[in-house]
Order: C-alpha cells, then structure tokens, then sequence
C-alpha cells in the first residue's frame, strides 16, 4: 500500500480528464468549472463537504445530468456528448449514492443484470465471492433484504461482476458501521491491487487517506485543490484550510 | 413462563432479515409474514370461502365463481399492460381504453372473414379462429401503439398533467377512427357455436366461454411470468420499473424498452378486447372507455407496475362483482370501489407493492 502510496502520479497517464465543466440542475448552476484528472490505475478521491458538488460531478460523467459547457474526456474520447447507457458502455461503470440496488430482484438477479451475455464468468463471480463472501450466502435473497453494508457490497460488486475502464463510486462508506466500512477498505484495496482506476466520492477522510492515490478537493462546484494524496495526508496545514474550513462552513 | 411468551413472541415477529456482514436472523413464518404475493393470494381465497359461506346454493356459487374468475382474467389481460407501461415509463395512459376497443374491432373483424368457418368449424377449429382474432388484434393495436408513442407519449414523459389531456385527446381521436372504419353503430358479436351455452358436471353448471376465458388467462399470466423471470428482457423490466437511471447506468438502452413495453402492454389490452367482446357478444367503440374506470381500479389494487398484483387484484375484483352482484345487486358498482379504499387502507401502495428506486 506504501507504494501505492507513493507512485508518483506524473509517470502515469490520465484515464478521465474533466475540463472547466459547467453543470445546470433546473435553474441552479451547480458545476462552476470542474477541472481535475483521474489518473490510470489509480485511486483519486474526490472530497469535500456536503453540497459542494461531488455528486453532481459523479452524474455528469455518468450523463445522467448532461453537462452545460466544458469537456469530459475518457482516455482521448469526448463523452461529454453522449448519453449514460453508451457512457456505460465505454467503461464506465457507477455506483451511486443511494446504491441503486433492485430492491424486487434477488442479488443474483441485480448482478447478472450487469454482465453482458447475461451469464456469469464464473473465475470473475469467484474473485467477487471472495472480496463479497456474504454475497454469497445471499445469492437468492430478496435484495431489498439485505442490511446497508450488504447492498453497498452487491453496488460494488454489479459494478466490478464485468471488467471496466474505470469505477466511479459515490460515498461508499456513507450510513455504515465501521466494521463494514473496513471490510470496504479491504475490497478496494484489492481492486486497487488489480489496477482499477477508481474516481472516489468520500467524506470519511481516514478511508479516503488509506485508499487513495490521488486527490480532488472540491468547494461551491469548483475543484480548489489537486495533488497526490501522500503529499495532501503529510501537509496538514492545508488539510485544515481545505477540508476544516469546509466542515466550518458547512456547520 | 411470561420470559418465555415474550421471547416467543419476540421470535415469531422478528423480521428475517440479514443482519450483520454474513448473518441472518431466523424466522420461520417471515415468508408469510413478508411476501405480500402470498398474503394477497391468502386473500383471495377468502373472498372464495365467503362467497360460499354467503351463498346458500353450492352450484350458485359454482356458477358465480367461474364467472368472477372469467371476469377476473379478462380484466388482467386488459389491465397488465397499462399497469407495466406506468410502472417502467410512469406514463398514465388514458388512451388504453381506445386500444381495447381498437382490439375487439379488429377481433371481430378478423373472425368476420372465415363466416364458413364459424358456422360449420369443429371446437378446435374456433379455437384456431378466436386465437387468430387475439393474434390480429395484438399486431394491429401493437403498430397504433406504436405510432401513438412516438407521435404523442414521447414528448409527454416526466408530466403526468400533459398526459392525462393528450392520452385523453387521443383516446377520442381513436374512437372517431373506429366510427369511421367500422360506422357508429354498436356490433353484434356471437361466439361461435362451440363456445355458446353450458355443460353440467355433478350438480355444477359450467359456461363454456367462461372457462375458455379463465384458460386464456391462465396462459397468459404463465407466459408473462415465464417472461419476467426466466428472460433478460423480463429482468430488464423488473429492474426498469424499480429504477430507470440505473438500467441506464447499466448500459442498456431504455428508451428502446419503454417502446417495447408500450407496444406489448397495449397489444394486451388489444387481446383483452377481443376476450371481452365475445364475452359480451356486443362491441361498441365506447367498450375500452366504458372498461377504464375498472381497469385503473385493478391497476391501483395489485400496486402499480406489479403484474402479480394485477393478477390477484383482477381476479378479485370478478369475483367481488359476481358475488355482490348475486347477493346485493345495488352494492354491485361500488363494491369495487369499496375493495379500492380497503387495499388501500391496508397497503396504501397496492397488494404487491414495487419499490421505486429505494435501496
């Protein structure tokens, strides 16, 4: 994890580059010039207090609210343009903040939704067994039945059951106890290990710190800071004006 | 021994859900605590047994009882469709009644064209024509449905106001249509022979179309079953009625799915009105308008977008009307109506709800 830590973000390329991006909810303009970059096999985090506009980013990658003005660009291809399903199609994959989990539909059910040929890779449902195993145990459930922690688990997994170019998790940690939240962290981290380019919304800032390779500090629908994460966890001056400030305003 | 009711009690109404990372909290009766298909069906086979208790004659019962779940069936046929296509597209149609009656013109014109055959046929023969007329008026209504969703719904998604006034427009617009291929005069429709009158088993008395009707229905509900759960398509539907963003965000197209389903559901209602024409061997253009009122209560009964609930809350609503019908003829049109309010007190979402978009 150290040296995930301390890759050093220059020699990688970037796999999703947003580009003064403006976004309108209605009449409310949310996105004030997003710009940041989500380097290849890595983990950034995109953090920041409630309402500054994490979300809102997340949906405008994903085109489930178009952007207004700016680029988005996934390895050289503008996808700002395009519609969510061929956005997903591309590669990328969403987990949302509510999880959107098919409450009617067994867990099986909303992951054999996700694959392709409508049939799993079972060396690919095994890897997902062992970073899930009580997915396992309620295959056949109901999954409007399972708790917060496991819904997150089944999010995750619909969104890694078929491989992606990148994984766009929104606040995966939000409403879980903490011993949920570290069988999290051991999931990403072994997706991290096989090299998933994850873009990370977040506001438990140990979770993000342990995860993260990369890091986006957004504010009032601007990006205000962007670094490597090692440089932003050992710089804790700028940690308080960026993210205590953030808290003040926010309280 | 109060330690011991109480810990009894505690474990009969602890809810069997997941508890921790990988446990589970054990409950035997969850299952039919829970499932609402399995409380609903319960249900419906009460309002069987009060029905016999209440009706002194056995073979009137018989009788009443074929005859609600004929109802029943032919309300499910003409309901499904407008139930899905609210469920996955949040669309109120108010047009689906002009696709009913669109459905028993082309029916009856269909059978129109093989007069020697329906005179002169063998039962399998009328079989293969009443099937025929349910196949044309599928194709025929899943083409109008067609051009009125990309001619009308389309541009009406997302508000329910605009809907209701442009489906409403359009289902007169399809009724004038109907007076002008099929003149304004109200048709006779005679079941072939091999459908017509009854037979006796025991001291029972069975309508033949009526048991016709309960077989189609049977069928059908088994296909769109086998559909929902054993196709992807199905599961594509179940997932898009729960939540549309992420099919979406799963990479399927669902604008291509709302017209599947729109196409489908209304070809539903076409059969639907083929199935109710013969039953009341007169069809009119007004036949789907005069059907809505009954067909949105079933809707709202089952819960909106659950075919299952549309199934139960069908068939308890023919056997609702037969039944009151026989026993307090005045209380028969708002015997429904009362149901309604009931299921709604109960499960204000329906028999069988379907969760929007909550995780």
């Amino acid at each position: 994890m150290t040296a995930n830590l301390q890759r050093n973000v220059s020699e990688t390329d970037d796999l999703l580059r947003l580009t003064d991006v403006h976004t309108h909810i209605g009449q409310y303009h949310i996105l004030h010039g997003v710009s940041f970059r989500v380097p290849r096999n890595q983990v950034t985090m995109l953090l920041g207090r409630n309402g500054a506009g994490k979300t809102t980013t997340m949906r405008t990658i994903m085109g489930l609210w178009p952007a207004h003005s700016g680029q988005v660009h996934l390895k050289d291809r503008a996808i700002e343009t395009l519609d969510t399903m061929t956005i997903a199609r591309s590669g990328v994959h969403y987990v949302p903040e509510n999880m959107g989990i098919f409450a009617g539909l067994t867990v099986e059910e909303n992951v054999r939704l996700a694959t392709r040929q409508n049939r799993f890779n079972q060396d690919r449902l095994t890897w997902v067994f062992g970073l899930f195993p009580a997915l396992e145990k309620f295959w056949h459930w109901p999954a409007g039945q399972l708790s917060g922690g496991q819904k997150q688990m089944l999010a995750i997994a619909r969104a890694i059951i078929e491989p992606c170019e990148i994984l766009l998790v929104d606040e995966p940690s939000k409403g879980l106890a903490p011993s949920i939240i570290e069988s999290l962290i051991r999931a990403f981290r072994e997706l991290k290990d096989a090299d998933t380019t994850i873009l990370m919304v977040e506001q438990n800032f140990r979770m993000a710190s342990t995860l993260g390779d990369h890091v986006a500090i957004m504010d009032d629908g601007c990006i205000v800071h962007e670094s490597d994460m090692a440089s932003f966890v050992a710089d804790k001056d700028k940690q308080a004006s960026l993210l205590g400030l953030s808290m003040e305003a926010h309280q | 021994m109060t330690t011991q009711i109480q810990t009894l009690i505690k474990q009969l109404t602890k809810r069997g859900e997941p508890m921790a990372d990988n446990s589970v909290s054990v409950q035997p009766l969850s299952h039919w605590h829970q499932n609402a298909t399995v409380q609903s069906g319960l249900l419906l086979v009460a309002f069987a047994f009060i029905g016999f208790v209440l009706i002194p004659d056995p073979a009137a019962w018989m009788t009443l009882t074929i005859a609600g779940l004929a109802m029943g069936m032919m309300l499910f046929v003409m309901t499904s469709g407008f139930t899905l296509v609210f469920g996955l597209m949040d669309v109120l149609n108010f047009g689906h009644g002009a696709f009913i009656s669109f459905g028993a013109f082309v029916g009856f014109s269909v059978m129109a064209m093989f007069p020697e055959l329906i005179a002169a046929g063998s039962f399998w023969t009328h079989i293969g024509l009443f099937v025929l007329a349910m196949m044309g008026a599928a194709v025929v209504v899943g083409l109008l449905s067609w051009a009125f969703e990309r001619l009308i719904i389309r541009h009406v998604y997302g508000n329910h106001l605009m809907q209701i006034l442009i489906t409403t427009g359009g289902m007169i617009v399809a009724e004038e249509m109907i007076y002008v291929l099929w003149g304004h005069e109200e048709r006779a429709w005679l079941k072939p022979d091999s459908f017509q009158g009854s037979f006796q088993f025991g001291d029972f008395v069975f309508e033949k179309y009526r048991l016709l009707a309960v077989i189609m229905g049977v069928v059908l509900f088994i296909l769109l079953r086998w559909v929902f759960t054993h196709t992807r398509l199905g599961l594509l539907i179940r997932a898009g009625v729960e939540n549309r963003e992420i099919v979406k965000s799963l990479g399927f197209n669902i604008e291509k799915l709302f017209i599947l389903v729109f196409i489908a559901g209304s070809a539903l209602a076409g059969m639907g009105g083929v199935m109710w024409g013969l039953y009341d061997e007169v069809i009119t253009a007004h036949i789907g308008q005069n059907l809505m009122i009954t067909v949105f209560i079933v809707a709202i009964i089952g819960g909106l977008g659950s075919i299952e609930g549309c199934f139960l809350a069908a068939l308890m609503v023919g056997l609702l009307t037969n039944y009151v019908g026989f026993i307090f003829p005045k209380l028969a049109l708002v015997s429904t109506l009362i149901l309604m309010v009931a299921v709604l007190l109960w499960r204000p979402k329906g028999l069988v709800p379907v969760s929007k978009g909550d995780s």
